[in-house]
């Protein structure tokens, strides 16, 4: 489908700890952290996904093997449909000029002895997108584009706010032209002021500049805010996949029900005293069998502690849980 | 109403830096009534943690207090060092955002549960452990009496938390100071940590003061609430009717701003501008130059809150205008 800009396929990453001095001698297994396990997804043209989880369900690991920053062990990313692991060369720098990724810490991604103009002209420079005599100029625009005095060219780093260093960032992304751009945790350490202006200024700019939007985070209010399909990951694995409105109106994994009641909103309801969740989430290291969500599920039967989950669908709606489709 | 078991009047602290001397919490009015959770809800550099911390004076050197905190009738800002530290712990307790950073790494954690219990209830061995694990189940760990040999990177950071909590716990305080104790947690563990705070309030009778910068968790948590901006009260009042009806721009914009997860792809309101910095305050309101409600009158003299209701106080001159400005902040459907 060519409405499809980037597919996924039983994308899988797993990290093998080093081996220790104990662990040598004694010839342990070496444990492995099964970051990934089998994700499949799709990112359409134009649209806002949003990758949603708790810390550790792989969600970083997913938005870094999109852009090969780390290496996936096994699975495919198609990129308008060419396969973007097989990538060297000159088309594998192609690749990286058209997704970019921005970063949760705006202050530890900006070089602090750069200013932030030489930062912005950098890599327009590095891919040639400019004649030399024009950068100066793409670089004034692109800081006009997020919302910064042109000025700002001028500066380092640290003398601008949280919130106008994610600009910067959003700007650095930018410079290169890319068709898609990942959004890890970009707001999270922002103050809720700020955060706003921020998500603002990504929808307007995907609006302007027609981007493809990953949007990685653990807050579902902004993700309800801003996505127009939204995954919900556990675990290293997609448990619920669907239209943003469907997937909160109708959630149909017990997960996502408990994060959506887990998630506090400004509503002052009758403050229930049962828990959206009981427990933890399990290490990576040792992933449950059956269903990985079967030790905190308040629903889950005898078949989910051993026999994995199916994938339930309706339309665009998907879910892995067995009892999704009663 | 009866004499509140805190009474914050004119709080103000400065600390002397290398920019000069700055005040981060300017005449702050609060008390805190027995068995009654109070939120301090602001942003980065609003003086709500520096206002927790001023509480019980654990304070940096650098650091200049004036004003009174009465407790229980007792004014700590005249207590000394030593008479203080007979407060701290046994009578007002504190846990922390970051609990890896504020537990010892090198201790069991049962040993240092029971180091709290010995330095304040003077309890020691068979009892002291009796009563560590006692404390440790009431926190919701499971299996208590064998944790109590584990280290901290043992366990998660909810449970760290819990942990802490259970420290704070260990001599029976009457008031939690609870700074950010959510924050670096998931929501469903933020959740968890949340019920059991207000479980733990409603057994023990205990009163809480929680430091937050989200709203919503003061809305799932907090009975009053109060709004702190570049060092002052800019409203406080209680949770239902602040977050029904905010009567301070300053409010009304957070509120906006915060994305509600039940309602869909509505505009957030952003506030334009960033906090003020602290070493340069404006005359007037401290909220003016990113208001969108200002006139001139916000911009001289000292505001302080005035009463709207009989519990309800806002410092805003338009206060009117904020109420009746056209859509409701939130709780009205769409």
């Amino acid at each position: 489908m060519t409405d499809r800009l980037i597919e996924v396929r039983g994308l899988t990453k797993h990290f093998v700890r080093r081996r220790g001095l104990v662990a040598a001698l004694t010839g342990r297994k070496l444990p492995i952290v099964r970051a990934l396990n089998g994700v499949d997804l799709s990112v359409r043209r134009g649209e806002t996904l949003a990758i949603v989880g708790e810390s550790g369900c792989g969600k970083s690991t997913l938005a870094r093997c999109l852009i090969r920053l780390q290496e996936p062990d096994a699975g495919e990313v198609l990129f308008e449909g060419t396969d973007a692991l097989a990538l060297a060369g000159s088309s594998r720098r192609d690749f990286n000029r058209r997704v970019q990724m921005v970063f949760q810490d705006p202050y530890g991604s900006l070089n602090p002895r750069m200013t932030i103009g030489a930062q912005l002209a950098e890599p327009i420079r590095v891919h040639a997108l400019r004649l030399e005599g024009d950068v100066a100029e793409r670089v004034r625009q692109l800081l006009l584009m997020v919302g910064l005095p042109a000025d700002a060219a001028g500066r380092y780093p640290h003398a601008f706010s949280g919130g106008q260093r994610q600009r910067i960032g959003i700007a650095r992304a930018l410079a290169l032209e890319p068709q898609c751009l990942i959004a890890d945790e970009i707001v999270s350490a922002l103050d809720v002021s700020v955060q706003a202006q921020i998500i603002n200024l990504l929808i307007a700019l995907q609006l302007r500049l027609d981007l493809t939007i990953i949007f990685v985070s653990h807050d579902l209010r902004l993700v309800r805010y801003i996505a127009h399909r939204v995954a919900v990951m556990y675990l290293g694995r997609i448990v619920e996949a669907g239209p943003t409105e469907e997937v909160f109106t109708d959630p149909r994994h017990p997960y996502t029900a408990a994060l959506m009641a887990a998630a506090p909103s400004l509503e002052v309801a009758e403050r229930e005293v049962t828990e959206a969740v009981t427990g933890e989430l399990p290490s990576p290291l040792s992933i449950p069998p059956g269903c990985p969500f079967h030790p905190r599920c308040p629903r889950a039967v005898d078949r989910c502690r051993s026999v994995p989950p199916p994938d339930w669908r309706r339309g665009e709606h998907r879910a892995a849980c067995h009892l999704a489709g009663d | 109403m009866t004499r509140p078991l805190l009474a914050i009047r004119d709080l103000t602290v400065g600390f002397a830096t290398d920019a000069g001397p700055v005040t981060v919490v300017d005449g702050i009015d609060l008390d805190i009534g027995v068995g009654e959770v109070v939120g301090l809800v602001g942003e980065s550099g609003s003086g709500k943690s520096v206002t927790l911390r001023a509480i019980p004076r654990l304070l940096a050197r650098n650091a200049t207090l004036h004003g009174s905190v009465a407790w229980q009738g007792r004014e700590l800002t005249d207590l000394s060092e030593p008479e203080l530290r007979l407060v701290r712990g046994r009578e007002i307790a504190m846990i922390f955002q970051e609990p890896m950073a504020a537990l010892n790494p090198v201790l069991p954690i049962g040993l240092q549960i029971e180091e709290s219990l010995e330095t304040h209830l003077a309890l020691r061995g068979r009892a002291a452990r009796n009563r560590a694990a006692e404390l440790l189940a009431m926190v919701g760990i499971a299996d208590a009496k064998h944790r109590l040999s584990a280290f901290p990177h043992e366990f998660s950071g909810g449970m760290r938390q819990r942990v802490m909590i259970a420290i704070a716990l260990a001599a029976g305080p009457k008031l939690l100071l609870a700074d950010e104790p959510t924050t670096a947690l998931d929501v469903t563990i933020q959740d968890q940590i949340l019920k059991l705070l207000l479980r733990l309030r409603r057994e023990l009778e205990m009163s809480i003061i929680l430091v937050t910068h989200d709203l919503a968790v003061v809305a799932r948590s907090c009975d009053r609430v109060a709004v702190l901006y570049a060092g002052r009260i800019m409203e406080v009042g209680p949770v239902a009717e602040i977050l029904r009806r905010p009567a301070h721009a300053y409010t009304r914009g957070l509120i906006g701003a915060v994305p509600a997860s039940h309602r869909p792809r509505e505009t957030l309101t952003n506030i334009p501008g960033s906090p003020p910095s602290l070493l340069a305050l404006a005359d007037g309101c401290r909220f003016a130059p990113r208001c969108s409600f200002v006139e001139e009158a916000c911009r001289t003299g000292r505001l302080e809150p005035r009463p709207l209701t009989s519990d309800h106080l806002t410092s805003c001159l338009r206060a009117d205008a904020v109420l009746g400005a056209s859509r409701p902040a939130m709780g009205e459907p769409a």
